[in-house]
């Protein structure tokens, strides 16, 4: 029997990164006493597939892992079982069945909804008014840079939507009377994520920051990052092994840090929500 | 939940911050305000090390049953926090409340091998304690150290207060019963008076009352009490009856979030060894051999690995293979396991039919190797170090391996050993093409398609530890070690087989500070706070350990290293540690270290009493004789 856990990472756990989590799933299960398949062979591990790696320091609300099990009550017992045996910051919000032929989470996963808690540093270094602007670019050009290779990427066709969802100012009156109103805002982004197209949402952040900021990718650097991938390309004809791309990225980026990332959900390709598609048991 | 002590940025910022933020499997939580007791335990090494430390584990489930402590656990920082710690003035904290060590009753330090000395300072000065006992105020806590360097606790007795010598389950209830009678003696009472009622409890030994004078070749010239509160002797603490609930073992073992180093349920089947290997300082410490209840054992496999969702579980003891009822409660595991995911991890046990049938049930026969510890490349030397594997085992053994289906093989030596020449050495190639050709024998040509044998060996270099028959022993210089790896290198090379072999040494260098730590006396306690402010700092880690640093620290100390540890001990000289009653005599060791130098072998506990003193117990096997 396929099964769809649905849960919530926060607090501490948002520091463990995703193979511990993969391990802490399979003792939980354990302490459970989930009944799950194990695989064949000599060293069987536990039929257990997560839908995306949720990167360290990141929160969420809705992570999935699909698991295979030999027998199951229901999704209620199930639930409380391995919450019984969570520790804070890993709860579990929902387990549906799978159908034959639903493709497992990690194949389905296509699209994902992030909110963005803007710290006041960031605030005070970004025009929070002119998020629409920013994502109504025909193009929004980041200089992307991997082991093997640097360039301009656009992101724009991989952001669903964006717009700002609240902005506060919360005033506080301290002793002397004076008062302090310090800015916070959430920022939605609807960004393609999965093993075909993925944009991490940090990236979108740091995009508009450098919008607001004068930051641009202008001829000349695109000149020169094109011959030093033509020089790059040419040494690895050669049969040379380039491993670091000498190329220094002193543009300016948001501070680290600056924004608190929390991922809402995760959906399929017709944005189906990955819960969505499984039944109720 | 508690806050935490490290912000996001500093957590963003270094390598793996779940080391830094408690709230692992298992954790115990209490109100620190409702508790008169805040112990701090602290393995100083990294924290994927001390979460593999069982130790631990058992004084953490032992103090915490008493609702008035509270334990809580503190590891070495990685370098990286190191360093904004000292930075930004955040004061060294225990993972459960991340409050500050500083502001605890006791912090405990599981002193578990020499190399860890200078993280041992480093825990001290991240927390803000006094590294120096003599100079800590009313409210700092009190240090106390435990674990198998305690035994020679000299080179440290001025940065604790107090030391554990034995097996922590006995006497610590009674120490803090003790702390807190003084704690109710109001504003004016002063450390040295804990102190002095400590040192009264059986076990507990506190440096500070006792004077010591040595020559510079670290030779005790005296060493004697100041007060009449301190014992001429402290005799190590020993549990009689290894009944589960006596010996605190965990039942809920905390299970760290992050891969620990041994990330699996440690169950410990027995304490101590029978067979009296002259080099071993454990099995000499840990006598006599107690074994524990089988059924009871069957008990806490189940309940430990459903309280963790560990997949492994390993049997821990000194020598597995002596365990009256190994099979009994390897078959169960097998039984009881075996289909389900949980992996049963054997230690090394001897080679022989019964251990070949269980490892071929639990693990990949292709994938894994099969180990034998000669220490020795000649039966003369074995003899020597008492060690009675004969080239024979090892070959009948091999041969049953091989015909099983396996094709690897490990072999652990030691060089450096008493009376070792360059024939015991070459004797180490000669054994590992000993094993590599009984491969060929045994398996026709038609069977070996596609598979080889890899036999590997590997050597350390031979340290004396205190409390062993080869405690007086000498070392040699680096220089010496490096060219007895040659030989048997070389020698290696020559071998009909050597294809099949492969031969690693370990680094000389760290062997030379060991020795240097393992045998050295209180004088040599400033060459570790000069090794440690020169910045030595994870001595047990290779990308960190500096030989020259401590060389150096040493020769500002007006020591020369090299010379105070490859002394070879006079046989009638008063050692460090002899104020330690650890049962076994020293008369006893004497006479096994003459018989070493005689090629003489001593029979093992089983065959027959020695009389080594230990009987003094009268607990485990003692009482069969």
């Amino acid at each position: 029997m396929k099964l769809r856990i649905k849960f919530k990472k926060y607090g501490k756990m948002i520091y463990i990164g995703h193979l511990d989590l993969l391990r802490y799933f399979q003792k939980s299960i354990r302490r459970a006493g989930i009944d799950i398949a194990y695989s064949e062979g000599f060293s069987p591990h536990q039929i257990m597939s997560f839908a995306a790696p949720l990167g360290v320091g990141t929160y969420s609300n809705a992570e999935y892992c699909d698991i295979v099990v030999n027998s199951a009550t229901s999704a209620k017992e199930m639930i409380k079982a391995l919450n019984d045996v969570n520790v804070e910051g890993v709860e579990i919000v929902n387990i549906t069945k799978l159908e034959d032929g639903v493709k497992n989470a990690m194949a389905t996963v296509a699209n994902a909804d992030y909110i963005i808690d803007c710290s006041e540093r960031f605030l005070t270094e970004v025009d929070i008014n002119r998020i629409d602007d920013f994502y109504n670019q025909a193009e929004i050009n980041v200089f992307k840079k991997t082991k093997r290779s640097a360039k301009i990427s656009d992101l724009k066709p991989m952001i669903n939507d964006m717009k700002v969802m609240d902005i506060e100012s919360i005033c506080e009156t301290d002793a002397s009377g004076n008062e302090n109103c310090s800015a916070k805002a959430k920022v939605f982004l609807s960004l393609k994520t999965g093993s075909v197209a993925n944009l991490k949402p940090e990236l979108v952040m740091d995009a508009f920051w450098q919008y607001c900021n004068g930051v641009k990718y202008d001829e000349a650097f695109l000149k020169e990052l094109e011959n030093k991938q033509k020089e790059i390309d040419l040494l690895r004809q050669k049969g040379k092994k380039v491993f670091k791309l000498q190329f220094e990225d002193t543009s300016p980026h948001m501070p680290d840090y600056s924004i608190c990332v929390t991922r809402n959900e995760i959906y399929d390709e017709n944005m189906v929500s990955l819960d969505k598609l499984g039944t109720d048991f | 939940m508690a806050d935490l002590m490290l912000s996001h940025d500093i957590l963003m910022n270094i390598e793996q911050p779940a080391r830094y933020i408690g709230n692992e499997i298992n954790m115990v939580v209490k109100d620190p305000n409702k508790v008169d007791i805040r112990f701090a335990m602290c393995f100083p090494d990294v924290y994927e090390i001390g979460m593999s430390h069982m130790g631990i584990q058992i004084i953490y489930e032992m103090l915490n049953r008493r609702d008035d402590v509270y334990c809580e656990r503190v590891y070495s920082p990685w370098t990286d926090l190191d360093k904004i710690m000292r930075d930004k003035n955040i004061p060294l904290f225990a993972l459960e409340s991340q409050d500050p060590v500083r502001d605890f009753d006791f912090l405990g330090i599981t002193i578990q091998y020499e190399m860890c000395y200078t993280n041992i300072l480093q825990v001290l000065d991240l927390a803000g304690i006094s590294i120096y006992a003599k100079e800590r105020k009313l409210n700092e806590p009190f240090v106390i150290g435990g674990g198998p360097c305690a035994y020679n606790p000299e080179p440290l007795a001025d940065f604790f207060d107090l030391f554990y010598i034995g097996e922590g389950e006995t006497s610590y209830y009674k120490l803090l019963d003790a702390y807190k009678e003084w704690k109710k003696s109001g504003e004016s009472r002063k450390r040295i008076d804990f102190l002095k009622a400590a040192a009264q409890i059986e076990g507990i030994y506190v440096p500070c009352l006792y004077d010591v004078k040595a020559d510079k070749d670290g030779r005790i010239l005296d060493f004697k009490p100041n007060c009449p509160e301190a014992p001429e002797t402290v005799k190590k603490q020993l549990v009689h009856d290894m009944g589960d609930d006596l010996t605190f073992y965990p039942k809920k073992p905390l299970v760290s979030l992050v891969q620990a180093t041994q990330d699996r349920v440690s169950i410990e089947i027995q304490r101590g060894c029978i067979r009296g290997c002259r080099f071993c300082q454990a099995g000499m410490i840990y006598r006599p051999v107690r074994q524990k209840d089988v059924n009871e054992l069957k008990e806490l496999a189940v309940k430990m690995l459903d309280a963790t969702g560990h997949e492994e579980i390993s049997l821990l003891s000194l020598s597995s293979s002596d365990y009256e009822s190994l099979e009994e409660l390897v078959t169960f595991l097998i039984e009881k396991y075996q289909g389900s995911g949980v992996n049963l991890s054997l230690p090394s046990l001897r080679i022989d039919a019964f251990s070949l049938d269980v490892m071929s049930k639990v693990q990949d026969v292709k994938k894994s190797s099969l180990t034998f510890a000669p220490e020795a490349g000649s039966q003369r030397l074995r003899n020597v170090i008492n060690k009675g594997l004969t080239k024979e085992d090892i070959l009948r053994g091999s041969t049953e391996a091989f015909k099983g289906g396996w094709t690897k093989v490990k072999l652990y030596f030691m060089l450096g050993l008493p009376t070792e020449t360059d024939e015991d050495r070459r004797g180490i190639a000669d054994l590992s093409e000993d094993v590599a050709m009984a491969y060929y024998d045994s398996i026709p040509r038609e069977n070996r398609i596609g598979k080889k044998v890899q036999v590997t060996a590997s050597s350390s270099f031979f340290i004396p530890k205190p409390f062993t028959p080869l405690q007086w022993a000498g070392m040699h210089t680096y220089d010496e070690y490096m060219s007895m790896a040659k030989t048997v290198n070389d020698h290696m090379k020559e071998v009909t087989n050597h294809k099949s072999i492969k031969y690693n040494w370990h680094d000389a260098k760290t062997s030379v500070i060991e020795g240097f730590l393992a045998r050295g006396g209180r004088d040599i306690s400033k060459v570790i706070v000069a090794a440690y402010k020169k910045g030595c700092i994870y001595d047990a880690w290779t990308e960190y350990f500096d030989y020259d640093k401590w060389i150096e620290a040493a020769r500002e100390c007006g020591i020369d290293l090299v010379e105070y540890t490859i002394r070879e001990r006079d046989i009638d000289e008063h050692l460090p540690w002899d104020f330690i009653d650890i049962g076994v005599k020293k008369s006893f060791l004497l006479k096994e270290y003459e018989n070493a130098l005689n090629e003489k072998v001593t029979k093992n506990c089983k065959e027959g009493c020695s009389g080594c003193g230990a009987g003094t117990f009268a607990a485990g096997i003692c009482l069969k004789h």
